[in-house]
């Protein structure tokens, strides 16, 4: 028992990571059809500017928790400043011409953190309070690990009540489910899109905020869990959270199992299992068919 | 034709004469190839000869793309195995065309192992499933001591050909643009054939194409194939040119450039991905010496093509010109007698 | 009726169901085409037309039931395969390829015809095929449209063209769906026109779906009508117009326009 609950832990704890960074572009994708590969881009400049928010040092929980937030609203405002200026061009392109549009905004966005923080490579530390290690059972867990569960699964809920038990939670849905008839029954389309954007991107900067202690930051963290994230979506299904969050737990741990075991095959493990997955099941655990192939 | 094509065959034309501009057309990259051959200092021929190299994987990829609609984040994969098997080939001295003749098949097989698996799923899932297998590939090769590990296979220098040094910039030069002609010109008589119009037809429509007789999935599958062996030559000609073989040119980024490169020029003209090459890669040359965030210009010129010209350079100067009159033809199609 | 063709029909459709989730679209429905005439299947909206035609072709899988054509079970018969055996089809809203010109949409459908759309090794523009092309042109009142891309077609001409290029496969059995959706008057004379020259001679088979019941008195022969995934009735155009059950499915929708 005690040998597996290292793995575990850091499965789960990777899988928290992923989740909150891929529910937001699942959100992106079964609301407004966008397939966003700029979401990396969020993702690393969330890092970015959380390193920058909190001067590169160790803070205190508090301060590293308001510098973290404070970066994922800045992505968030920035991402719906992008939504409107450039993305409301792109909702009537196919799937894959929405892709290489976001593909461009990701390399702009790669772009711009250079030009912003340079080529040197950053680091920021862990917030002091969870640098160390608990025990847990008899076992040295990372703390942090511990806290990125916690969040995950405080984002889990929060979207679960947000999506299912709220009036706008409900809007939300109408129009990912059937955007012309929402407008039709007066739901303001273009402003729930800009809305879902922000969330999204505000949930891909807070998955960067987190990662800011775990990752080497330089511009390549924007093309860093591009695949990963994709992976998630595609695996749990376009558009569903829970099935988001099925699947990066799924492979989280599988990835944090292999990896004790041979780097590499952990690696490969990814692929394989979404090749699975979407030969298997093309929409994915819990997609639906409605938001098929365009 | 392409950069540096040395003469015309006679059933690419429809019929003798259709096109005597074509020929005076022809001469022109000839003498192009000749000239920089003769007249360019190192630097210069080593702009050309990458230019060359990148318009054949670019040309391969649109012919997936452009021609036959199909979007695979996943071609470095072929260009990799291409530019490897040349790099484990090189030290022993065999002749560079069976080098680069073994890379082209080796890409193809591996496409054709890729493709069986991935062509029967939706546009969406088969990007990303190309994007995974390719990244795949370059896990394997990352870790894997028996190619370099990290590094990959440097020091790689083309083997003599009857006494001539093909390493040498200036020979290596028309080396490759006479074997990127080859390579043009088999995709650009694919392009005109038939089986062009049939890959195109899938493109616009698969469903209608299917009830005329065309059978999609196989022929989606010829081209992924025939796409893959054209990438492993030009993976093969980059590993002469660069001298190094490494993982770098396996992953998925180095797939997303291609189609930057034929969206640029124009996805769907066969000259598309020849014009965007010379551009992209003069642009991204520049520009790396001038910033370090050259990306984000290179973003930027992507994304203003992509809102404002989806079909690129040559599209826009289409459309420009058929609002005064003339037109230039679009792949396959022909101005009326 | 005159007795043309006879013996065996040229399609049947045996028993065929098909459930799309817990919906029943089409309820174990037996339908047959007789050889060289031209059959028309109608119904109300979602009384499962376009579903059966689609088994029919091969596009959508039959939950239960087989198809078989020429005497031949053809269930598993991939789509492109049943085109290449003689069976053509006409979609509801017209397929074609909207980046090429008129012409070269014909030029498509006539390579395809002849089976040379594999040759990667010669020029698309071979001397018999745009002959061919400059015929089916003249035949369907393109030529002046011919350098026209697709995609600017108006409604009517868009199913104009579709048709010609489904009747350049020379198919033993042609499915129409709506062939003459959204056409004006003269627009719809034109096309049973051609529809009628085409199958003048018993040449061809043809299965059409219709909801304007005027070109179904003039086309059809055999009429085959469907409501709620069942056939409910089945004769001549005169017989079916007086059938109480018929009247009864449409509701009061004129039978005769």
């Amino acid at each position: 028992m005690t040998a597996v609950l290292l793995p575990v832990v850091n499965g789960v704890a990777f899988a928290m990571l992923l989740f909150i960074v891929a529910s937001g572009l699942t959100l992106i994708f079964g609301v407004m059809r966008v397939v966003n590969f700029a979401h990396g881009g969020f993702f690393a400049l969330g890092a970015f500017l959380t390193f920058t928010l909190a001067a590169g040092s160790r803070l205190p929980m508090a301060e590293f928790a308001l510098a973290a937030v404070g970066a994922s609203l800045i992505c968030a405002a920035l991402g719906m400043v992008i939504e409107v200026v450039v993305f409301r061009r792109i909702y009537h392109l196919s799937h894959t011409d929405s892709l290489l549009a976001t593909y461009a905004a990701l390399l702009i966005l790669q772009g711009s953190l250079i030009l912003i923080w340079g080529n040197r490579p950053r680091s920021q530390p862990l917030p002091a309070d969870f640098g160390h290690a608990v025990t847990l059972m008899g076992v040295q867990v990372a703390s942090y690990n511990l806290l990125l569960i916690a969040l995950g699964l405080l984002v889990a809920v929060f979207l679960w009540a947000v999506l299912i038990h709220t009036p706008m939670g409900r809007m939300v849905r109408a129009v990912a489910s059937d955007r012309t008839m929402s407008a039709a029954l007066g739901i303001n389309v273009d402003l729930v899109f800009t809305g879902m954007f922000g969330l999204g991107v505000f949930l891909a900067g807070m998955g960067g905020a987190l990662a800011s202690p775990l990752f080497q930051l330089d511009s390549t963290l924007a093309s860093t869990l591009v695949l990963e994230s994709f992976a998630v979506v595609l695996v749990g299904g376009v558009g569903s959270v829970l099935g988001a969050l099925i699947a990066a737990l799924l492979l989280g741990l599988l990835n944090s199992f292999l990896v004790a075991f041979d780097p590499v095959l952990a690696d490969f493990s990814l692929y394989i299992a979404m090749a699975v997955v979407l030969l298997l099941r093309p929409t994915g655990l819990l997609g639906s068919a409605a938001m098929e192939s365009r | 034709m392409s950069v540096g094509s040395k003469g015309v065959r006679s059933d690419l034309v429809s019929t003798p004469g259709d096109r005597p501009w074509l020929v005076a057309l022809l001469a022109i990259p000839a003498a192009f190839v000749v000239v920089v051959a003769l007249v360019g200092n190192t630097s210069q021929l080593y702009f050309w000869t990458t230019v060359a190299e990148t318009v054949l994987f670019a040309l391969s990829v649109n012919l997936l793309f452009g021609q036959t609609g199909m979007l695979s984040f996943g071609q470095a994969a072929y260009f990799g195995i291409g530019a490897y098997t040349v790099g484990l080939l090189a030290s022993r001295q065999v002749n560079p065309l069976a080098m680069l003749a073994l890379g082209s098949l080796t890409g193809g097989l591996a496409a054709a192992l890729i493709g069986a698996v991935t062509l029967r799923t939706t546009a969406l899932v088969f990007a990303m499933l190309t994007l995974a297998f390719g990244q795949a590939l370059y896990s394997i090769t990352f870790h894997l001591q028996a190619v370099g590990g990290e590094n990959g296979i440097v020091g790689i220098v083309p083997a003599g050909i009857g006494g001539i040094d093909v390493g040498q910039p200036r020979v290596l030069w028309v080396f490759t643009a006479i074997v990127v002609s080859i390579g043009s010109c088999i995709l650009w008589m694919v392009s005109r054939s038939p089986f062009g119009r049939a890959l195109r037809m899938i493109r616009d429509d698969a469903t209608r194409a299917e009830m005329l007789g065309i059978p999609v999935f196989r022929y989606r599958l010829a081209a992924f194939v025939l796409s893959g062996a054209m990438a492993g030559l030009a993976g093969g000609l980059y590993a002469f040119v660069q001298g190094v073989a490494s993982p770098d040119s396996l992953f998925w980024t180095t797939s997303g450039e291609p189609v930057i490169i034929s969206l640029l020029g124009g996805a769907r003209f066969f000259y598309g991905p020849v014009l965007g090459s010379v551009i992209y890669v003069a642009a991204t040359d520049t520009l790396s010496q001038m910033t370090p965030a050259w990306i984000f210009w290179i973003g930027l010129g992507f994304l203003i093509v992509v809102l404002l010209s989806p079909d690129g350079i040559l599209g826009g100067v289409r459309r420009l010109w058929l609002r005064y009159g003339t037109h230039i033809p679009e792949v396959g199609r022909r101005r009326t007698p | 009726m005159s007795d043309r063709g006879g013996g065996e029909p040229l399609l049947v459709a045996e028993n065929v169901a098909k459930r799309f989730g817990g919906f029943l679209a089409l309820d174990h429905v037996t339908l047959v085409v007789p050889r060289g005439r031209i059959s028309a299947l109608i119904g109300p909206n979602g009384a499962g037309k376009s579903t059966l035609f689609g088994i029919i072709a091969g596009s959508v899988q039959p939950s239960a039931g087989r198809i078989v054509f020429d005497g031949r079970d053809i269930t598993r018969v991939p789509g492109w395969r049943r085109a290449r055996m003689g069976m053509s089809r006409a979609f509801q809203v017209a397929r074609f390829f909207p980046s090429f010109t008129v012409a070269e949409n014909l030029r498509s459908a006539v390579l395809a015809e002849r089976g040379r759309s594999w040759q990667f090794f010669r020029s698309e523009r071979q001397a018999d095929v745009e002959r061919e092309v400059e015929q089916r042109l003249e035949e369907s009142g393109l030529t002046q449209l011919r350098d026209v891309r697709a995609e600017h077609l108006a409604q009517g001409d868009r199913k104009r063209l579709e048709l010609v290029m489904a009747m350049a496969l020379h198919p033993r059995l042609l499915l129409l769906d709506e062939p003459t959706a959204g056409m004006s008057p003269t627009e719809t004379a034109a096309t049973t026109e051609l529809i009628r020259s085409l199958c003048g001679g018993g040449g061809c088979t043809v299965l059409l779906t219709e909801h304007d019941m005027a070109v179904v008195f003039d086309l059809a022969e055999v009429v085959t009508v469907l409501n709620y995934g069942q056939i409910i009735a089945r004769g001549s155009p005169e017989q079916i117009s007086r059938d109480p059950r018929v009247v009864e499915a449409y509701l009061g929708e004129a039978m005769v326009t």
